[in-house]
C-alpha cells in the first residue's frame, strides 16, 4: 500500500521541480509572474497516470489466469488468426486517416457514427453482458451531453474537463437508476427505465430556468492546449491554423473531434474487451445466466448489476459529451424514446455481447440511413424490414459473440 | 494425524437449530434442527413439496429464515447477506444445476473461484482427474453439455471454491440411471478427499446407502432421523419412500 502511493508520489515531485521553471514562470515583458497552477496540475497528472499504471497492473494480475494449471501458451489463441492481428493494426490507422479524406458533411457522418459506437458500447454492457434490458439509455447520453453544455454555461468548464465531470456524472445517474431497479427483470426493468428516460427529456424540456428548456443550451466548442478551432480565435487565444501555419478551413474542428472522438473509442473498446475476460465482466455475464447460482457463488449481486449500470451509463455519458462538442448546441429534441429504442437496436441487431458485433452494426446503422435519404420518408420502414430479417436469419446479431478459445494441450 | 481427524469429526460444522421457514401465510419449515458433523455425508430425504430444497437454501438465506438459528463452523450465519455465506467455505449444487448455460465450463469454473480471498485455479487440476470428461468440454458452452455432465460440472463449480461443506440438491434429477450410479460414487470420494456433504435426495435408497447418517423430512418437520442403514431398514421410511410394504 505504501508502495502504491510513494512511487506515484515521488513521481509528481519530480514533475514538479522539473516543470515549475519551465511552465511555471511566465514571462511578461522584462518582468515575469508565477502560475503555480499549471505545474501543480502537470504533477497531480503524472501521479494519477502513474497511480493508474501500477492500479492497472494489480488490476491485471487479478485476472482470471486462463487456469494456470492449463499451462496456456502465452498469446495462443485459436481464434486469433493471423488477419486478426492485422487488422487490429490496419483498422485503426484507416480510421485516423479517414478525417482527412473526408468533406464536412462525410465528417459529420462519420463522428455521428463513432457516437452512435461509443453508446452501442455502453449499452452492450448493460443489454449485453449483464442483460439487464434497459429502454432509456438515452437518459445516460443527455445527462453527457447536457453535462457539457450546462457545465460550460454555469461554471466555465472546458471541453477537457467537462469530458471526465459529464461521465462520472453520467455514471452517478446509471447508480440513481440502478438502486430502484435491483430487484426488477425483463419487461418490468424495461418499463421502469423507459421512465426513467423519459423523465431526465422531460426534466431538461420544463426546467425552463435551469437548462433552457425546448430553447436548448448553447456549447462552447472544445479547444486543444488552449488553441482554438474557430477563424479569429476570442480574445488573447490562439486559432489552431494560425499556430499550425495552414490555411483556414472549418473542418479542422471537426477533424480535431473526430480524431479524439476516436481515440477515445479505441480506449473504451480496449477497456470493455478486456472487461469481458475480468471477474468483472465475466460476473455480468453469469449474473445475465442465472442470478440465484451467482449469489450462492458468493457474487454480490448488487454491486455487480450496479456496476453494469454505472459502467454502461459512463460510456453513454462521454458519448453525450463528443454529441454536445460537435453539435455545438444541445437541446432536449435529440434525446427522444427513438434515440433509445436506435441503439437498442444496434446491439441487438451487431449481436448481443459481441463487441465486434455491435461496433459494426451501429457504423452501419449511422451510415445507411444516410444513403437512403431519397427514401427518407421509408427509413423506418426499411429498418423494421430488416430487424425482422434479422430475427429471422440471424437472431444471434450479425456477429455471434465468441467465446475466447485456448490453443492449449494438458501437462 | 488420527487423532485429529476423529476429533474434528464430532465437530458439527452446520448446525440449524429450530429453523421455520415461510412462503406467505404457508409454513414450509417448522422447527426443523439438524446437524452435520465434520468428514461425514448426511443426507436429507423426504417426498415432493415436503421443504427439502427451501432447507437447503435457507442456509443461503434464500429464503430467509423465519426463526431459528443456522450456525456454520462457529459462525451465526443465520442473517449474513447471500453473497457472504460461500466466503466462509459453504458451496451448494442448486436443485437443477443452475450452471450457466451461455459460458463455457471453464468459465464456469472459474466463476466457482469467485468465493475464493484469492482466487485461484489450483483446485481445477484435482477436479479434472475427478471429472475427465469436463476436461474434454472445457471450452464447450455449459448448456450444450448433457444433464449428467451439467450435474458434474455445477458439482465442479461449487468445489472450485474449495469449500468445507458441500451441499447438495438433488443430483440425481432427471439423470440416467447409469449416470446416478456414477454421480453417487464421485460423491463418495468428494467426502474421501476431505468435503463434508449433506444431501438432498428424493432418491431415499441411493442416498440412504450412501449416507453416513439421515433426517427424514416430511411436511416441514424432521419425522425420523438415524444411521444411513437403519433408515434403510426402518419400515416407515420403506414404505413412504421407498414403496416396499414391510
Amino acid at each position: 500500500m505504501r508502495r502504491l502511493l510513494l512511487q506515484p508520489l515521488l513521481t509528481a515531485t519530480l514533475i514538479l521541480i522539473a516543470t515549475t521553471p519551465i511552465s511555471g514562470l511566465v514571462l511578461q515583458g522584462y518582468s515575469f509572474s508565477f502560475h503555480w497552477q499549471s505545474p501543480l496540475f502537470l504533477a497531480a497528472a503524472a501521479f494519477v497516470l502513474h497511480l493508474g499504471l501500477i492500479l492497472g497492473r494489480i488490476w491485471s494480475r487479478n485476472q482470471f489466469r486462463p487456469v494456470a494449471a492449463l499451462r496456456l501458451q502465452k498469446g495462443a489463441w485459436a481464434t486469433g488468426p493471423e488477419w486478426r492481428r492485422a487488422m487490429s493494426l490496419l483498422l485503426p490507422a484507416i480510421g485516423l486517416a479517414l478525417p482527412f479524406f473526408l468533406d464536412k458533411y462525410g465528417l459529420t457522418v462519420a463522428i455521428l457514427a463513432l457516437i452512435y459506437v461509443l453508446l452501442a458500447l455502453g449499452l452492450n454492457i448493460v443489454v449485453g453482458l449483464a442483460g439487464l434490458l434497459d429502454m432509456g439509455f438515452v437518459a445516460f447520453y443527455a445527462v453527457g451531453a447536457y453535462g457539457y453544455a450546462l457545465g460550460h454555461h454555469y461554471l466555465g468548464l472546458g471541453f477537457w474537463t467537462a469530458l471526465p465531470m459529464a461521465a462520472l456524472l453520467a455514471a452517478g445517474c446509471g447508480l440513481l437508476l440502478g438502486f430502484p431497479v435491483l430487484r426488477m427483470h425483463g419487461d418490468y426493468l424495461a418499463i421502469v427505465t423507459l421512465g426513467f428516460g423519459e423523465i431526465i427529456r422531460l426534466i431538461l424540456n420544463n426546467w425552463m430556468d435551469f437548462t433552457g428548456g425546448p430553447n436548448g443550451v448553447q456549447v462552447d466548442f472544445p479547444t486543444f492546449m488552449g488553441l482554438e478551432f474557430s477563424r479569429r480565435a476570442k480574445e488573447g487565444g490562439v486559432p489552431i491554423h494560425e499556430f499550425l501555419g495552414i490555411a483556414y478551413s472549418s473542418n479542422i474542428r471537426n477533424i480535431f473531434i473526430y480524431l479524439v472522438l476516436f481515440l477515445v473509442v479505441l480506449l473504451v473498446l480496449a477497456l470493455v474487451t478486456r472487461l469481458k475476460y475480468m471477474p468483472l465482466g465475466r460476473t455480468w455475464e453469469a449474473l445475465r445466466e442465472d442470478e440465484i447460482a451467482c449469489r450462492s457463488l458468493g457474487i454480490n449481486h448488487v454491486v455487480v448489476k450496479l456496476s453494469a449500470f454505472a459502467m454502461g451509463a459512463m460510456i453513454g455519458g462521454v458519448g453525450g459529451v463528443f454529441f454536445a462538442a460537435s453539435q455545438g448546441f444541445v437541446n432536449p429534441t435529440s434525446f427522444t424514446f427513438f434515440e433509445s429504442a436506435l441503439v437498442l437496436a444496434i446491439v441487438v441487431l451487431g449481436g448481443l455481447g459481441s463487441i465486434p458485433g455491435v461496433v459494426i452494426a451501429a457504423i452501419v446503422l449511422t451510415i445507411l440511413p444516410e444513403l437512403l435519404r431519397d427514401f427518407s420518408g421509408y427509413r423506418i420502414l426499411v429498418f423494421g424490414l430488416a430487424m425482422v430479417a434479422m430475427m429471422i436469419w440471424r437472431p444471434q446479431g450479425l456477429i455471434r459473440p465468441q467465446r475466447r478459445i485456448f490453443l492449449t494441450g494438458r501437462h | 494425524m488420527a487423532e485429529a481427524s476423529s476429533a474434528s469429526a464430532t465437530a458439527p460444522v452446520l448446525e440449524m437449530t429450530k429453523v421455520s421457514c415461510r412462503y406467505g401465510p404457508v409454513q414450509v419449515l417448522d422447527n426443523v434442527s439438524l446437524t452435520v458433523s465434520t468428514g461425514e455425508i448426511v443426507t436429507l430425504i423426504g417426498a415432493n413439496g415436503a421443504g427439502k430444497s427451501t432447507l437447503l437454501m435457507s442456509v443461503f438465506g434464500i429464503p430467509r429464515v423465519a426463526s431459528g438459528s443456522i450456525q456454520f463452523a462457529g459462525t451465526d450465519i443465520t442473517h449474513l447477506p447471500t453473497h457472504h455465506i460461500p466466503r466462509l467455505g459453504l458451496a451448494v449444487v442448486p436443485e437443477g444445476r443452475r450452471i450457466f448455460p451461455g459460458m463455457t465450463v471453464l468459465e464456469n469454473m472459474e466463476l466457482g473461484t469467485m468465493a475464493l480471498r484469492k482466487r485461484t485455479s489450483v483446485a481445477f487440476e484435482g477436479l479434472f482427474e475427478l471429472f475427465p470428461i469436463l476436461w474434454e468440454r472445457r471450452q464447450q458452452k455449459a448448456g450444450t453439455l448433457s444433464g449428467g455432465e451439467q450435474q458434474m460440472l455445477a458439482i465442479a463449480r461449487a468445489l472450485a471454491g474449495q469449500p468445507k461443506l458441500l451441499l447438495l440438491d438433488e443430483p440425481s434429477l432427471g439423470l440416467a440411471p447409469l449416470m446416478v450410479k456414477k454421480i453417487f460414487s464421485l460423491i463418495q470420494s468428494i467426502v474421501q478427499s476431505g468435503t463434508t456433504v449433506f444431501l438432498v435426495e428424493q432418491n431415499a435408497n441411493q442416498a440412504l446407502q450412501l449416507a453416513d447418517r439421515g433426517y427424514v423430512l416430511g411436511s416441514g418437520r424432521i419425522r425420523l432421523e438415524g444411521k444411513g442403514q437403519e433408515l434403510l431398514a426402518n419400515p416407515e421410511v420403506r414404505q413412504a419412500y421407498l414403496g416396499k410394504l414391510a
